[in-house]
């Protein structure tokens, strides 16, 4: 299960969910219990303005819902419309705010039912119209023309479809991919685990669990974005190049996607910080040696690529790398071999390179100084982390991740004195 | 009564009521009486027992007659209607349409049969449901919650049975009849 932090809900991700049903507020003393039996089977906190009654403290997410409609409370007579402004009014609302109740992600239903509300379509869910036809056609989804308006106003905005028309899953993908969404989540699973484990998979493949060790903490956009493609490509075997200057958390993302990729890789997983490798002995250190080789050689050594074989290599500071080994790390690269220095058998090996650099390689390469054939192959993904100027609303986060990991220090401190 | 209609009602009955709504409830409820009846809250439960496990009464009224009235929709004799077969002459398309019809119910009847036998299926579910829950104190105490459990499971079987035959039941009339004609052929 996906370790979330709990206890402070305004840490918990926001998201808004924009359904016709759901988004529906009864009126009078009946809460709306298919929202509530969505929300409590997946540990979401419902927000929205009518829900009363007791907080558990297990929640993986907040949400908003809203009907997408007018009028939100519909009564027997009235006649119910799709509401495209007040929609973005809403989503701007809590976009244009602080950073801890910004939407993370909209979810937005596809199906809305418009007409009038007759004394039979409300007697079951209250405030529910008739429908038609044109409402329960892919082509033809309201959904179709939100998604459309929030991706254009918000096109940073991650959107999720929410949908019980399974059946029509390809028509939907065809019709919404085009807009850059391609998340689809059902709106009902078999059982509450399976539930759960569907939304929280959602959650986490948009990047919107910050961190669970809370060493990259922050709500910014620009990191959410940056968490979500490191989370991709933890997933896949391509090498990955972090960016970014120094004091933005590139080792500890680089950790994250290793942590991520754990489950998956058969061999060990390394880090290793390239600055910390002396002259004399990098090549040895990087491809190991056999005995002999050089004066202090006194046995076969293996090096870091072949002890990571199977796994993935984290090379932290990359650009403090010699022209010389950059040359021999390009070979491993390029043809999954190499060869312990003082010995002429290649070794295969199957290395995953995740590699991180506060230099300007680009500027290194014009200069001469790092090798241009080399960067575009550890380049396979570049994750360009923000400056922390650029993303000062992630400052709360950063001090209270701080502060607890300065308080685990004293804790540890103050059990070791007698 | 047109297709059009025939396709909103089983819509709204199949997509909206059902599936997004009562068999929502329905699983909900049964997981809590049935793992931890102690969780379930009190105001759902009330409401779940006063406002929607009864909705079935009426729902089934209208899950008998989408059934009976599933040829309507699902009959190639409308087929007959539309261009190109509308302009056959009437004194050939008629009898065609009839003919076509009549086979058509014969080879498919199985299937309309199927969810005729689906929809009876929970209205036995229900009744017994109901037996056991009569007179039970609300909130159900866990000794009353254990001894209704498996007629909720049954009853949330059926229904979730129903809802599988009359989201399949056109697009399993279609394939029925082409993989009959192939077979034919």
């Amino acid at each position: 299960m996906i370790d979330v932090p709990t206890g402070s809900f305004a840490s918990l991700p926001r998201i808004l969910v924009i359904d016709d049903q759901w988004g529906s507020i009864y009126g009078g003393k009946r809460a709306n219990q298919d929202r509530f039996t969505w929300c409590d089977e997946r540990r979401i906190l419902d927000e929205t303005e009518d829900v009363r009654g007791h907080r558990k403290s297990d929640y993986v997410a907040r949400a908003v819902f809203f009907r997408g409609q007018r009028p939100v409370t519909a009564k027997v007579g009235d006649i119910v419309v799709n509401d495209i402004q007040g929609t973005l009014d809403v989503v701007r609302g809590g976009w244009n705010c602080v950073a801890e109740n910004r939407w993370a992600c909209v979810f937005v239903d596809l199906e809305f039912l418009t007409g009038s509300v007759t004394k039979e379509s409300s007697e079951i869910i209250p405030g529910m119209p008739v429908g038609c036809e044109r409402d329960r056609t892919p082509e033809a989804y309201f959904g179709l023309d939100l998604i459309r308006a929030i991706r254009n106003e918000f096109p940073r905005l991650p959107i999720v479809i929410l949908s019980s028309n399974e059946e029509h899953k390809d028509r939907i993908d065809e019709q919404y991919s085009r807009l850059g969404v391609r998340e689809f989540i059902a709106k009902s699973a078999e059982t509450p685990s399976i539930a759960l484990k569907e939304f929280a998979g959602c959650l986490e493949r948009n990047g919107l669990i910050p961190d669970p060790s809370g060493v990259i903490a922050g709500r910014s956009v620009s990191l959410l974005e940056v968490l979500k493609q490191a989370r991709l490509v933890a997933w896949s075997r391509a090498n990955v190049l972090i960016r970014g200057e120094s004091g933005t958390g590139k080792e500890p993302l680089a950790q994250l996607i290793l942590k991520i990729s754990s489950n998956q890789v058969a061999g060990p997983q390394i880090s290793q910080s390239c600055a910390d490798f002396s002259d004399s002995l990098v090549e040895s250190e990087l491809f190991g040696h056999v005995k002999g080789a050089f004066t202090s050689a006194i046995s076969d050594r293996k090096g870091l690529i072949e002890a990571a074989n199977g796994g993935d290599l984290f090379l932290d500071e990359l650009g403090t790398l010699s022209p010389t080994v950059q040359s021999k790390l390009l070979r491993v690269i390029e043809s999954q071999a190499f060869t312990r220095v003082g010995d002429y058998k290649p070794i295969k090996v199957e290395v995953r390179f995740v590699a991180a650099t506060n230099e300007p390689l680009e500027d290194l390469v014009r200069e001469g100084d790092f090798r241009h054939d080399l960067l575009p192959r550890l380049n396979v993904v570049s994750l360009i982390l923000p400056p922390l100027r650029d993303r000062l609303e992630d400052m709360p986060y950063l001090v209270k991740a701080i502060i607890k990991r300065l308080g685990d220090f004293e804790t540890k401190i103050a059990d070791m004195v007698p | 009564m047109n297709v059009e209609e025939w396709a909103t009602i089983r819509g709204n009955l199949c997509h909206q009521w059902l599936a997004n709504h009562y068999l929502q409830q329905l699983r909900y409820w049964v997981e809590k009486i049935s793992n931890s009846p102690e969780d379930l809250c009190p105001e759902f439960e009330e409401d779940f027992m006063q406002f929607t496990l009864t909705q079935w009464v009426r729902k089934s009224r209208v899950a008998h007659w989408v059934v009976e009235k599933a040829h309507v929709e699902l009959s190639p004799k409308s087929c007959f209607l539309d261009v190109p077969l509308a302009r056959l002459p009437k004194e050939i398309r008629e009898p065609l349409a009839g003919a076509c019809e009549k086979l058509w119910l014969v080879r498919t009847a199985h299937l309309r049969e199927l969810a005729r036998k689906r929809v009876e299926e929970m209205d036995d579910a229900y009744e017994r449901l109901i037996c056991c829950l009569r007179d039970r104190p609300r909130p159900l105490d866990p000794k009353t919650a254990t001894q209704c459990v498996p007629y909720a499971k049954d009853f949330l079987g059926s229904c979730a049975e129903l809802k599988r035959t009359l989201e399949d039941l056109p697009r399993l009339a279609g394939t029925s009849w082409d993989m009959e004609m192939q077979a034919d052929d």
